[in-house]
This record gives C-alpha cells, structure tokens and sequence, in this order.
C-alpha cells in the first residue's frame, strides 16, 4: 500500500491531492448528525449509477419490450431481482435523502454566503433527481406507470403559452405512446445523468473548497473541529454501510412489484398515483377550485408551485439577513409550514380515495 | 301589359297551389293515428309513446301495418273503419295469428330482416304455451307477453325483455308468481333455485352471455320441459365432452333401461352447483352412493376415481398455493404459472373423464396429469426454497455488514486515540 | 512492552478489518458478476417465438406452444396453410384445441367452437379468437403478435 503511494507520489503531485482533502474540517455540534444526509443521497446516488449500469445490459426500451425485459430481468437474469429492486428502492430513498438535506439546510441558514452556489446547485440537483424519479418511473411500462406519466405531462400541458410544447416536447407527440417511452429512456440514462454530474461535480467542488459549513444559530460556538479525512469520511462509511443494508433489506423483502403491462386501450385504473415525491403536487392541486379569482384552478396551483421552486433556488439572495448573521424567523416559519404542507397532502394523497 | 300581368297574378297562383299541394303531400306522411293518440290518455295514449322506440316502427312499419285501417284519413271514424280495414286489439288468443300473417311469411320477411326465422308460430304450437291458448287458457304467454308491445325491440338489444340477460325475469313474472301460477301443476321455485344455480351465477352475476338462460334448455318459442328422452342432448350443447363421454358408458344403457333421465338424475337441473370432487366417490355428499352400495363394482370404481381425483388436486392446489406465495415475496414465478395453467387443464379434463365411469381410463388419465403436477408442485417448492435463500442470504449479508460497521467504528476511535496521544 | 502490545492489537485490528472489508465487498460483488452472466435464454422477446420445424406438423395437425404468459395453438390445415391463435377460449379461460374430425378449433369446456380463422361459430364463445402472425423462415415456423 505505502509502496504504491510512493510510486505515485515520485509520478504524480499525489501530496497536493492529499492535502485539498485533508484540509477540509467538520465543525462538532450538538446537529452534526444532518452532515451525514448529503452523503447519503450521493451514496445512492453511486448504487443508482451501477444498478442503473447493470439494468442497461437487459433493459430495452419500446412499447413492446419494455415491460417484457424488465420482467425478464426480474425472472431470467441470475440477481436481476436484486439489483433491479435496489435500484427502484434506492431512487426513492435518494430523493427522500436528497429533501432531508435540504430542509436541514435550510433551516440551519448554510446557504448564507459564502455558499449561495452550492444551494443554488444542490436544489438543480434536486429537480435533476425528481427528472430522474419521473423518467424513471415509466421506464418498466407498467399500467400504474403509463398512466401516471400521463396524468403528469397533462399538468404540464396546463401551463400558460408554453404548455403545449412542453406536453408535446415531454411525450413526443401528442399522446403518451413507446415514442414517449423512448425518449424517457433517453433522458434517464444521457441526458440527465450528463446534466447530474456536472452540478454535482460543482457541488462537492466548491464544498471540498469551501469547507463544511456551520448553522447559522451554532456560528460562533463551535469549540471542536474533526478532520473530514479520515475522520469524518469513516464516519460516513459506517453510515454508507449501513444504508446499504436497509437497501438490501428493502429490496429482499418488499420486492418492487413490476405491475401489469400497459395498454394504451384500457380504460385507467382506479388508483393511479404518482411517485410519492410527486404526491402532495398532484393532490393539492387535486384540492384546487376549479376557479381561483377567474384563473383556472390548476393553473394557480401549477404557478404557485413554480414560484414556490424560483424563491427557494433564490433563497440565498432573499434572505439578505443570514449572510449579516441574523436568523430570520420568517424563513424558519415557512420552512416549517412548507414541511408540514408536505407531509400533510402527501399522507391524505395516499389515505382518501 | 294587362295581359302581361294578368299572366304572372296566374303563374304565381299555379305555383302557389302546387306548393300547397307539396305541403299537404308532406303532411300526409304524418301518420293520424299516433296524431291523435298523443291526445288521448291512458291506454289508448301508451301505445303511441312507446312506438316511436319501437323495431316495427324504425323499419317503417306503422300502425297500419298490424292494425289496418287508414294513417292519412284525418277524420277518426273513417280511419278506424272496417271499410279501410281496420282491425282494433286482437283478443289474446288472436295474438299469436296477429304476429304470425307477417312473421310466418318468409316471402314477406324478407324485405326487412332475411335472417329472422319464420318457425316462430309453428313452433309456438307446439310449446305448453301454444297448446293451453289454443284450449282457450287466456292466462298462457303468447307472443307479447314475452316481447312486449308498442315498444318491440330487437333480442339483441339490452333493453329488450327477451335479452340473454333478461330472460330469467321475464319468463319468472309469471313462473314465479304463486298465485298466478296455482291452476297449474308446476312449481314456482324454479327462478330462486336458478339464481343460485351455477348458471344463473354465470348469467346474472356475471353477465356471461354464454351462460344457458331458461330458454336455452326448455326452448323459446317451442318452450317445454326437455323431458327425460332430450335432456342428455339439451346438456350436451355446451357439455359435449361429458355427453361423448356419457353415451359410451355404462350408465347410458343403465339409465335408458330404468327410464332415468341423463345429467338430471344426478346434476338436478335448475339448482346445479358448482360441482365439487366429493360428489365423486362414496361419502356423504357422494351422488354415486344415491345408486350404488359397498356391495356392487360401481360402488368401488366410484371410490377409486374419486381418490385419483383428490389426488390430483389436491397437488394441484398446493402447487398453485406454493406458487402465489413465491409470487408474493417477489420470486418471477411466470414458467410456473403457465404450466400451472396445463395442469389445471389436464384436472378439468379428468374431472370430465368422470362422466366415462371407466376408473381404468380416469386413473391413467389421471397418473399422467399427475407427473406434470408433480413437476409443478416440485417448481413450486423450489420457487419458495428460494425466496427464503434470498432471505437467508440477506441475513449473511446483515452479518457482515454489522461486523464491519463495528470494526470501522472500532478503528475511528483508535484513530481518535491516537490524536489525542 | 505497552507499545508493542497495542501495536499488535492495532495490527489485529486492521487484518480482521481487512478481512471483513474483502468479505464486504464480495458479497456486493457476487450479484453483480452473477447478473453479468449471460441467461440461459438470450432475451426477453415474445416479439416471436420459434414453434418448431414445418416437418413437425403434418397437413390437419395442430400444436400447443408457449407464447409469452398465455398458450399459443398452431394449426396447420388440410390444405397445408399454417394458422395460429391465443389458445385462450374467449368464454373462461379454457385452452382451445383443433379438431381435426370436425375442422373447427374447439373448447372442451362449453363446447365453444371457432372456424379456422378463429371466428367464433358456435356455443358460449363471446368473441374471436386473438390472431397471431406466422412467419415460415427455409423450414422453421415462427409466431409473431399481428401488427
């Protein structure tokens, strides 16, 4: 081990590399445990890029294969059960992960500046991994799945002027058809994971530069630091482990069931809902009037949404108050309320029928 | 100039009459008798409502065309005289006749529907129905009290009374009816016993139109008990299988010579239930014990195909269980359930080769089917060995992952140690 | 002697670390290579499924095949033309079979009976049978969903 470090090192400027992530701190506080979400929505980030991999050796996208495959997969292929389930479960964890770290963020003010980009990259990332989530989602051409897919590029359609191009440019056409399929898979497996990895290399760049960040309400009372490396990276290892154990335990248990075949001709099932990142959109805007002050129900639900996305990613630049270190209760009030709106239309989008 | 204009005062008049007579031409298309009914109330009103949904009508038959008289006359006495050859309500033992001048003229039916058959009132004739009308029963059914009137729609239309899923209600208005039904000889239960039965099951509940309706055993226009010459050949519609099977066997000669009906005589006939293999066999819900006792050679061929048939499905039914289970826990299980699906074939074949009362040809059949059950019923248990392989490995897995996570941390806190050192 | 006490037990410490890590990382490898393996049937593909050789089926002979989750029923006529179906009966859910005696394919079940185009002609049946495609490649029959 020391022998090939040092081959290295007479080769490479290993030394340099080495320091960049020895010199990076994370502060010891009594909320040191919200350190460990980012890493764990990267974690399975990694086990959805190798499953992912994986999948792409069998899968094959088209209205008439599609499903086929993956029950292929899933029945044929030696652990296609496995690795097609933990991949299904680790996506949904990523994203659950992905809202953890970001609400403790956002509470904990570390946007404030100097690090407005790495908020404003993470929430791309964020919108990049629901891309995911919905692309995904289709990919197995399940019933639940094509008609779901349906339902949420018709939201989009609902937009104003742009709508229609974005239902059209979404579906390939008009209709949900294996055109759609197709491009869906595009985007899964190229498009967005190219547009991934590049705000994700910019995020743990300018992290890996900027060096952990405090809350804001912590500023000041640090006493201890601990070394990122090894000290804290083992500490995620333990984590990353273990996380990969309740994958695995998921995905042995509580396969992920593959559905029936879609059939553009059938009438929808009752029941069709989206992935549950998606769920408390989808029943709010369930919720809406059909009229808000003369504009269409839905539209107002679809403009509050997106502006709701726009002040966030802007956060750091509204909230001028964090960066002079003064903690807005404001941002903590609609941050909680936010939180409580979440889990609240998403507990009813899965109890009411 | 005069000359002139009085031309043209008399080419507008001549147009202006021709158009009046175009006018009352249009008019005279409008049929008087619906015109004036719609005036009228109660039951000289009902006819003209309903007749607008009416087959006969949308064919362009009018009143006229069963009733006679005249549809243009304006004045209601000439239209409705004899002269015009009106006839007004047929009595019910008329109706049959009334229906047939056009319904037994294959030349005339025809022009509108070449496929309907024109036996309809020879038939009827011949039905229980037809032979009490002519006896002057005026209670029996004819023709509309099936088919309805006024408002007559093809049997293939849903809201027709003569529909495949309607007829049971129909035919019950009346064969249902205790009171209505006490000057005759027959039961009134047949429609309850129906509706549990494992057809009426198949019609009412289901909607399978497939399913037999009481016209499809009993007839419809010749509706009268099959009897126990033709009830063999009435089941063998749709239960051919077991009918080539049955009229080989020694039962068919056995049955012929003690006068015993074929299917019934075991089956029943409106309250049939799904069928269970314990009516094989000699226990208590046992139909071959009604015949047979410990001392005669049915009496163990009946207990010898019945043990072949628990056999086999009772393999059959653990393998399937087997199989939902590994579905459940996630393990593809399609190769089994497709030849699962074989399986069940051949169990449904078996259970068929019954009507053979042959045990040699049932339980050949039956060992053969039983090597795939038994491949099935062994897939199926290893479909389950390897849900729990999957649970076990998992566990192994967890072991691991323990031992490491507490070695790591065992190893970070040396590392702590050896700071502080 | 303190030193070289904890020295050991720090070595011990990193073999069986070591150990457990390789054993770790086996374990996640496993699947994977496992996965990797070709399957025994190259790919998911009902877009057709090879039935059998045109030898294998005399004129007024039928066959029963797999056809993704459903059976598939190969008839080949007198008249030599090959014909093939869903073998499910459109009534319940019974297996259909040709009979050769009477030119129909027939269920045993109700009696339900389609012609050889697979229209159904008699008995309970409430719709036709689900066509498939069949395509003859030198001698081997293939079935195909029809487009």
């Amino acid at each position: 081990m020391r022998g090939l470090i040092n081959w290295l090192a007479e080769r490479y400027q290993i030394d340099q590399l080495l320091s960049f992530a020895k010199k990076k701190d994370v502060p010891i506080h009594k909320e040191f445990v919200w350190y460990y979400f980012g890493g764990i929505a990267l974690f399975l980030f990694i086990i959805q890029v190798f499953t992912g991999i994986l999948l792409l050796l069998y899968y094959k996208p088209g209205a008439d294969t599609a499903f086929e495959s993956v029950q292929f997969i899933v029945t044929k292929v030696k652990y296609g059960w496995l690795i097609r389930s933990i991949h299904s479960w680790s996506a949904n964890l990523m994203v659950l992960a992905a809202f953890i770290h970001m609400f403790s963020n956002l509470f904990a003010r570390t946007y404030r500046k100097p690090r407005e980009l790495t908020w404003i990259s993470g929430m791309f990332l964020f919108f990049l991994s629901m891309g995911f989530g919905f692309s995904g989602y289709l990919l197995p051409w399940n019933e639940l799945a094509f008609f779901a897919t349906k339902v949420g590029t018709d939201i989009a359609g609902a937009v104003p002027i742009i709508g229609e191009y974005m239902l059209v440019f979404l579906r390939g056409g008009q209709d949900v058809t294996g055109g759609t399929l197709s491009r869906f898979f595009g985007f899964h497996v190229a498009v967005l994971p190219g547009i991934f990895t590049l705000f994700l290399a910019a995020h743990l760049a300018i992290i890996q530069f900027q060096g952990m960040s405090t809350p804001l309400h912590l500023e000041g009372k640090i006493k201890r630091k601990m070394p990122f490396f090894p000290n804290f990276m083992l500490r995620d290892l333990v984590v990353w482990i273990g996380v990969l154990n309740v994958v695995a335990l998921l995905a042995v248990f509580f396969p992920w069931e593959l559905g029936v075949k879609a059939d553009a001709f059938q009438a929808a099932p009752a029941g069709i809902k989206p992935e549950w990142y998606f769920m408390f959109m989808f029943q709010t805007l369930k919720f809406l009037p059909a009229e808000v002050f003369f504009i269409e129900g839905e539209l107002v639900g679809i403009g509050g949404f997106s502006l709701a996305g726009i002040l966030v990613v802007l956060l750091p630049f509204i909230d001028r108050k964090s960066s002079r270190g003064i903690k807005h209760p404001l941002v903590t009030i609609l941050g909680v309320l936010a939180v409580l709106f979440i889990i609240a239309m998403t507990i009813v989008g899965y109890t009411i029928e | 100039m005069k000359s002139a204009r009085a031309f043209l005062i008399l080419i507008t008049a001549v147009i202006f009459l021709i158009s009046l007579q175009v006018e009352s031409l249009a008019q005279n298309q409008v049929n008087t008798c619906i015109e004036c009914h719609l005036e009228l109330d109660d039951e000289l009103l009902d006819p003209a409502i309903k007749f607008a949904e009416d087959v006969h009508n949308k064919e362009g038959i009018s009143c006229a065309g069963c009733h006679g008289g005249d549809p243009t006359e304006e004045d209601a006495e000439l239209a409705m005289s004899e002269k015009n050859g009106f006839r007004a309500v047929p009595s019910i033992r008329e109706i049959p006749q009334f229906c047939g001048q056009c319904h037994s003229d294959p030349a005339y039916m025809r022009k509108y529907n070449p496929a309907l058959p024109t036996d309809q009132l020879g038939k009827y004739w011949t039905s229980q129905h037809g032979q009490k009308i002519k006896q002057g029963d005026k209670n029996v059914a004819q023709c509309i009290s099936c088919h309805s009137v006024h408002d007559i729609r093809k049997t293939s239309d849903p809201r027709s009374p003569v529909y495949d899923l309607n007829v049971p209600q129909t035919c019950s208005s009346c064969h249902s009816d205790a009171d209505y039904m006490a000057s005759y000889p027959i039961a009134t239960d047949q429609h309850a016993d129906y509706q549990e039965s494992v057809h009426g099951i198949a019609l009412l509940k289901h909607k399978d139109t497939g399913a037999p309706a009481c016209n499809d055993c009993h007839g419809n226009h010749a509706a009268t008990p099959p009897g126990v010459a033709s009830i063999g050949r009435v089941c063998y519609q749709c239960h051919l299988a077991e009918g080539e099977l049955f009229n080989v066997s020694p039962h068919k000669t056995a049955f012929d010579d003690l006068g015993e009906a074929e299917c019934s005589s075991c089956h029943g006939n409106h309250s049939i239930r799904p069928l269970t293999d314990e009516q094989v066999g000699v226990g208590d819900e046992s139909l071959c014990a009604t015949c047979h006792s410990e001392d005669d050679a049915g009496y163990e061929a009946a207990k010898a195909m019945k043990q072949a048939l628990v056999d086999l499905s009772e393999t059959y039914m653990e393998a399937r269980e087997l199989i939902d289970e590994a579905e459940r826990k996630g393990v593809g299980v399609s190769d089994e359930q497709f030849a699962l699906l074989d399986v069940r074939h051949s169990l449904i074949n078996v259970r068929k080769l019954v009507h053979a009362f042959n045990p040699d040809t049932l339980i050949s059949s039956a060992e053969r089917a039983m090597e795939a059950a038994d491949e099935v019923h062994q897939a199926g248990i290893s479909a389950v060995v390897e849900v729990k392989n999957r649970r076990k490995g998992f566990i192994l897995f967890t072991l691991v992952t323990i031992v490491l996570m507490a070695l790591v941390i065992v190893k970070i806190k040396q590392i702590e140690r050896d700071k502080v050192k | 002697m303190e030193g070289n006490k904890t020295n050991s037990r720090r070595g011990f410490l990193n073999v069986l670390l070591g150990g457990t890590l390789a054993t770790f990382f086996g374990m996640v490898i496993y699947p994977v290579i496992r996965l990797m393996e070709p399957p025994k049937l190259p790919e998911a593909d009902i877009s057709s499924v090879a039935v059998g050789k045109i030898t294998d089926l005399k004129p007024d002979q039928s066959k029963l095949f797999k056809f993704g989750r459903q059976p598939g029923l190969l008839i080949r006529t007198s008249e030599g033309e090959f014909k093939a179906f869903i073998a499910t009966c459109t009534h319940l859910d019974c297996t259909v079979q040709y009979r050769s005696d009477m030119k129909i394919i027939w269920c045993a079940c109700h009696n339900g009976q389609y012609d050889l185009n697979g229209l159904n002609v008699a008995g309970p049946p409430p719709r036709p049978l689900t066509p498939l495609e069949v395509h003859i490649k030198d001698d081997a029959i293939f079935v195909s969903p029809k487009a």
